[in-house]
């Protein structure tokens, strides 16, 4: 036991003094915030430009309805929230309407479009109001800009609704009048009281479950190549004239496990700052509040499964790192673990859009697949405590189990060198004594 | 008293039974070399003897107690496949390893010291394993094994690969040792190393002891009579002396080593040899220990 410590102390020390360890721990959350950051820089840098769109309306009625003056105008604003205060980035649009149908003013467009002096224009046919057959063609150079082509087709749409209800004798303001009031709103209901989700919860349990399924296989793998750089340094032979062998390994899994928790917290702690400037406004815009979905308590249930997922998988790799010798080799025997930590991600769509069906409740059970399906499930709908507590307890037991099973693999494996096992012999030395 | 005593100890390893029925007794204070040609069951034998792996059958005392885990911690092992941690440090894996034997901070820094300055490798304290040489890895080696001031010494193959200068230095330092009343078990290959260091020996072959005793009385009792003969002259000298009642061991240029077999007649053969070249040196001599080690090996496969 004391010397299982002295295992741990070594490991946790040698993984948090090295490059790798600390280039992941400042520089990965860096990335993470760049994902995110650069798309909104980007849009703020695109703010100034200018789109020059002509419109050539051949019904001469639509053309007032895209610009009361034909000016400029900012995309990204739906026409229903034109009043709304909310500041929209991206570039501008800037509106010219001809009231034209010759095909020579579209030619010399089509010329301005090819000079790049204009960005595009759109053709509405003559009898576009009549026919409900018609259709509207947009021309521009670069047909990726979706955030023109979404706020030219808005608009039309509603233009030509509007004017097709004049033609049949309908105040538009009428029926405009008709269709307010039509939010549908969902609220997410739990014994203390009911929240506004708009899915965050499926989202949050989708981030932690990816987070959790990243960390399984990054944890595992480090811990794996471990086990087999001592094998295959020989260094393993040494250690176990002074260790016993499950003493090493235990201080393995908890010394790297030790420093990953370092990682996590230190992660955590960056995105609890981030997320107390910023993250309410996100979550507020999105229509719920930070402190419904990010509870202390889910936080500690992440950490809780975390620890547990670790466990079972980190001594399932190590097991697994004992049979081979060459960190070639590693990636085909930890391939049917991977295969595990990857089942649970495939699954949990299902699980959480309906995660008190009974093949949820089955699955997030498994204690392979609790971590990330329970967790999931925590986040969409807080299932009821016993199968939360069961989860744990079958997990805790699956832990033993694995460990029993890792320390016979590894405590023979460490010394068998000289050709690759096939999964037949290695179940042959769960015998050895 | 003995260090080290196997009674009837058998390890199988699937259907292979690396170590059958093996009986061996260490006294303290000795150096006792087990030897055996590869396959012999020598590693298996030394892995159930530091802790490594448990014997299937039989009984193992160490310091004349049963073994238990913490006998671990009065042992120095150097495995035949030598193993360090390639990206640590000199000094970080002694400290690391000599935690791992039992040993306390104050001692640890005291001993590692110590012997950094008998190998004459201080200034390469700070330098990570992969970076040393070949020969001043096999010190570290070495170092580790020694560093917890071990009272039993469990040396496999603890020449191999190493140059003429290293080997005097080990094996001072293994004498040394003994000296100091420790013990040393060592497995080699190395004849010449047995007949120079070892108090004691066992011959393995095939899992089983075939051979043990004293070295002396290992010798005197395989029965072997040997002659040396030095000469000058060219004459062939080995033809002439075929015809004789003799197995010849060795023959080098102007030198030959020979067994008498049953009937054969020492004088008649000087009285030959004398016919044709000049003799330097006549003499009987006791059984290399390579004659006894080949033959019994013949015997028993």
């Amino acid at each position: 036991m004391n010397k299982m410590f002295i295992v741990l102390k070594h490991e946790f020390r040698q993984k948090i003094r090295s490059k790798a360890f600390i280039i992941l721990t400042f520089i990965a959350p860096l990335l993470m915030a760049a994902l995110i950051a650069v798309p909104i820089f980007i849009s703020v840098m695109n703010e100034g430009i200018d789109k020059q769109i002509v419109i050539i309306d051949g019904t001469g009625k639509l053309g007032k309805y895209f610009a009361a003056d034909t000016g400029k105008r900012t995309i990204l604003q739906s026409p229903g929230n034109a009043n709304s205060s909310n500041k929209s980035f991206g570039p501008s649009l800037h509106l010219t309407v001809i009231n034209s149908e010759t095909s020579n003013t579209a030619d010399s467009l089509k010329a301005l479009l090819l000079k790049k002096k204009i960005s595009g224009y759109v053709e509405i046919p003559v009898d576009a109001i009549t026919d409900s057959t018609s259709v509207a063609t947009l021309r521009v150079t670069n047909a990726n800009d979706f955030t023109v082509e979404e706020f030219l087709s808005t608009h039309y749409r509603d233009a030509l609704f509007s004017e097709r209800l004049k033609t049949s004798g309908i105040d538009p303001d009428f029926v405009k009048h008709a269709r307010q009031g039509a939010e549908f709103s969902t609220l997410k209901v739990s014994e203390e009281k009911e929240t506004k989700d708009n899915g965050v919860g499926f989202i949050a349990g989708y981030i932690t479950g990816m987070f959790l399924y990243i960390s399984m296989i990054l944890y595992g793998t480090l811990i794996m190549q471990s086990v087999i750089e001592e094998k295959n340094s020989r260094v393993i032979e040494l250690l176990s004239s002074s260790v016993k062998p499950i003493d090493i390994l235990i201080g393995k899994v908890l010394g790297v496990g030790l420093s990953g928790l370092v990682q996590v917290s230190v992660w955590a702690t960056m995105f609890a700052a981030v997320s107390f400037f910023a993250l309410p406004a996100v979550l507020s815009s999105l229509g719920s509040s930070a402190g419904s979905i990010i509870s202390p308590s889910s936080f500690v249930y992440f950490v809780l499964y975390f620890i547990f997922g670790y466990l079972m998988y980190a001594t399932l790799y190590a097991g697994a790192g004992a049979t081979v010798e060459q960190a070639s080799d590693a990636q085909q025997v930890s391939m049917p673990i991977t295969l595990l930590v990857i089942l649970p991600i495939v699954m949990m769509t299902s699980v959480i859009q309906s995660p008190s069906s009974t093949s949820s409740v089955i699955l997030s059970l498994i204690p392979f697949f609790s971590p990330i399906l329970m967790l999931g499930r925590i986040f969409s709908e807080t299932p009821p405590f016993w199968q939360i507590a069961l989860s744990f307890v079958l997990m805790a037991a699956t832990f033993f189990g694995v460990l029993w099973l890792s320390g016979k693999i590894y405590r023979t494996g460490i010394l068998m060198y000289g050709k690759k096992y096939t999964l037949r012999e290695i179940f042959k030395w769960l015998k050895y004594s | 008293m003995s260090v080290v005593s196997l009674r009837s100890v058998s390890k199988t390893y699937g259907t292979y039974k690396a170590v059958n029925d093996v009986s061996i007794e260490v006294p303290a204070g000795c150096i006792f070399g087990l030897l055996g040609p590869n396959g012999a069951g020598k590693t298996s034998t030394i892995r159930m003897i530091t802790g490594i792996t448990l014997p299937d059958s039989g009984e193992i005392s160490l310091f004349g107690e049963p073994q238990r885990p913490d006998h671990q911690n009065m042992t120095g092992y150097m495995p035949e496949e030598r193993g360090l941690y390639r990206k640590l440090t000199v000094r970080n894996q002694l400290e690391y390893l000599g935690a791992l034997k039992g040993l306390d901070k104050v001692s640890l820094k005291k001993n590692i010291d110590y012997w950094l300055d008998r190998f004459e490798i201080q200034n390469w304290a700070k330098k990570k394993t992969n970076e040393l040489s070949k020969g001043m890895q096999q010190k570290l080696q070495f170092i580790v094994t020694v560093l917890h001031d071990p009272q039993l010494l469990v040396l496999d193959e603890p020449l191999s690969g190493l140059d003429p200068i290293n080997s005097e230095i080990i094996n001072d330092i293994i004498l040394e040792e003994r000296n100091k009343g420790r013990s040393i078990m060592l497995s080699t290959h190395r004849m010449e190393q047995v007949e120079q260091l070892c108090d004691e020996i066992a011959l393995m072959n095939l899992g089983k002891v075939v051979l043990s005793g004293k070295l002396r009385e290992v010798k005197e009792r395989s029965g072997k009579k040997m002659v040396r003969i030095v000469y000058s002259g060219s004459d062939n000298l080995m033809n002439r002396l075929e015809h004789y009642p003799i197995r010849i061991a060795e023959s080098h240029p102007n030198e030959l080593l020979f067994e008498m077999k049953a009937g054969a007649d020492p004088k008649q053969i000087l009285r030959t040899a004398l016919d044709s070249v000049d003799i330097i040196k006549w003499e009987l001599v006791e059984p290399p220990l390579k004659e006894i080690f080949l033959d019994a090996v013949a015997a028993t496969n």
